[in-house]
């Protein structure tokens, strides 16, 4: 029948055969109902075409300037492979230009990322502190944290790479890895080999495993959803997951606490991905697939009603 | 004139056409903006070997709806923009009752319920008018396939539409009357 229906709003032919179904159907209060929708959806549809303008001008001097630092990027590439003496030199050059050095991000501020002497990366992100020791890189790579960063690691298996953070350690050769130092002391690995310590207890972590660090001992445990790292990438993945992680998950994000009265939807689950959306947006689309309604006070949010 | 002169008139000329395209089948702005520069930075790679013909435009816009359907792909399930923010950005904004401002605002929540394909499919077909043929040349498929979409498309959408007409009675209240 939703052949038949296609052909009819678009206006081709009917074979009797067909003529005669849909007749049939039709005149029955479902078929008709049924094709009323179906029309509306098809009127309306034709003036839901969306338009914006643009600005050529500006999107080619975006496009040319990021091809340009393409090559640029390539260019210096290889002439840093020709020339990593020289290159290393500089870096210790740099290094001692850097001492004591602190790197902070203010509460509601947006994360900060910068390149450490050393080449490694690190995101910071709000409320957050890095402190890069006088003598970074002298024997080893030394910093303190604060709140939660995410860090690349340039490999150098002959100055490891050290976090401290305030119950607890974190010991890098070359590696990527979340790590917060706040009210939970939690690190995450992405790639390569971390040791994570609280000074009583010490494990070695792989791809894919993350520790906390619980009075004083080491609970391991492995992750699947990369949405800890949401604050650095804006991005929250749900993949048929539980409104009650859902809820921790955007919690952390937003930096809300959430008040669920309705317990039962804690088992419900959820598939949808946001990427740099609004507290509010996030909520609307929560509304939509669950049949919630919510409140935000402060940074509080109270949802109520909904079903799965 | 240099190529990257040419490549720039070529840019110039079509972006605006291209993100229109785009932006109606992605409904997303960014995104939108995304599978255009993607598209150029494909064929900037190969501009030495660049010929401009008339088929460009339809080589562009074929990229295009290819590359977003892609991007659908990748971004299963994405909810694009809010429902209430794309009505600004209607091309015609017919005066409709406040009611009926509302089953747009559905119909754009169902829309993104489709398959990147079928949504794709429908998208093209009644916002950008093409017909069955051109919508099966554009995405390399047989019409059959491209029909079989639509009907599917439509099915779903009334499906979805049918499921909330309990949650929103008020919507469909007009229709029932209509009945």
């Amino acid at each position: 029948m939703q052949e038949i229906i296609r052909k009819k709003l678009q206006g081709e032919p009917l074979d009797p055969k067909e003529a005669t179904q849909f007749e049939q159907w039709i005149n029955t209060k479902e078929g008709k109902k049924a094709f009323e929708l179906s029309k509306k959806i098809w009127d309306r549809s034709k003036d839901m075409r969306l338009t914006k303008r643009t600005d050529p001008g500006l999107e080619w001097a975006r496009f040319e300037k990021k091809q340009r630092d393409r090559n640029v990027r390539q260019v210096w590439f290889r002439y840093v492979a020709a020339a990593s003496v020289v290159l290393l030199t500089v870096v210790f050059w740099f290094a001692g230009r850097n001492n004591g050095q602190i790197y902070s991000v203010a509460e509601g501020q947006t994360p900060k990322n910068f390149e450490l002497s050393d080449g490694s990366v690190v995101w910071l992100n709000q409320r957050s502190s890095l402190e890069i020791s006088s003598d970074f890189l002298k024997q080893k790579r030394e910093v303190s944290l604060k709140g939660e960063a995410y860090f690349e690691i340039t490999h150098d298996a002959s100055k490891p790479f050290v976090v401290k953070g305030n119950h607890s350690t974190v010991t890098v050769l070359g590696t990527s890895f979340n790590y917060q130092s706040n009210d939970h002391n939690q690190v995450h690995l992405i790639s390569g080999q971390v040791k994570f310590s609280t000074g009583q207890e010490e494990v070695s972590l792989s791809p894919g495993e993350s520790a906390e660090a619980v009075s004083n001992t080491v609970v391991l445990n492995t992750f699947r959803s990369e949405n800890f790292l949401s604050w650095k990438t804006g991005k929250l993945i749900f993949d048929q997951t539980k409104v009650s992680t859902v809820i921790k998950d955007l919690e952390k994000h937003f930096d809300v606490a959430f008040n669920l009265e309705n317990k039962a939807l804690n088992e419900c689950t959820v598939t949808v991905t946001f990427q740099d959306e609004s507290l509010e947006e996030v909520l609307e689309s929560l509304a939509f697939i669950l049949g919630i309604e919510y409140t935000i006070e402060k940074d509080k949010v109270v949802i109520s009603k909904g079903t799965c | 004139m240099s190529i990257e002169e040419g490549f720039e008139k070529l840019f110039l000329e079509h972006y605006d056409q291209l993100f229109q395209l785009s932006f109606n089948v992605l409904r997303d702005e960014t995104s939108a903006h995304d599978v255009v520069h993607d598209v150029f930075e494909h064929l900037w790679k190969k501009k030495e070997e660049i010929k401009i013909t008339s088929s460009m435009q339809s080589y562009l816009k074929k990229s295009i709806v290819n590359k977003a359907i892609n991007h659908l792909k990748a971004h299963r399930k994405h909810i694009s923009l809010e429902p209430n923010h794309i009505k600004d950005h209607y091309e015609q904004s017919p005066e409709i009752k406040d009611v009926d401002e509302d089953f747009n605002l559905l119909l754009e929540s169902a829309l993104q319920q489709l398959t990147p394909t079928s949504r794709t499919v429908f998208i093209l077909s009644r916002m950008e008018g093409l017909d069955n043929q051109e919508i099966a040349d554009y995405l390399g498929v047989a019409k059959k396939t491209v029909e079989n979409h639509l009907s599917i498309a439509l099915k779903n959408l009334r499906v979805f539409l049918e499921a909330k007409k309990n949650r929103f009675p008020h919507l469909f209240s007009q229709m029932v009357w209509l009945l």
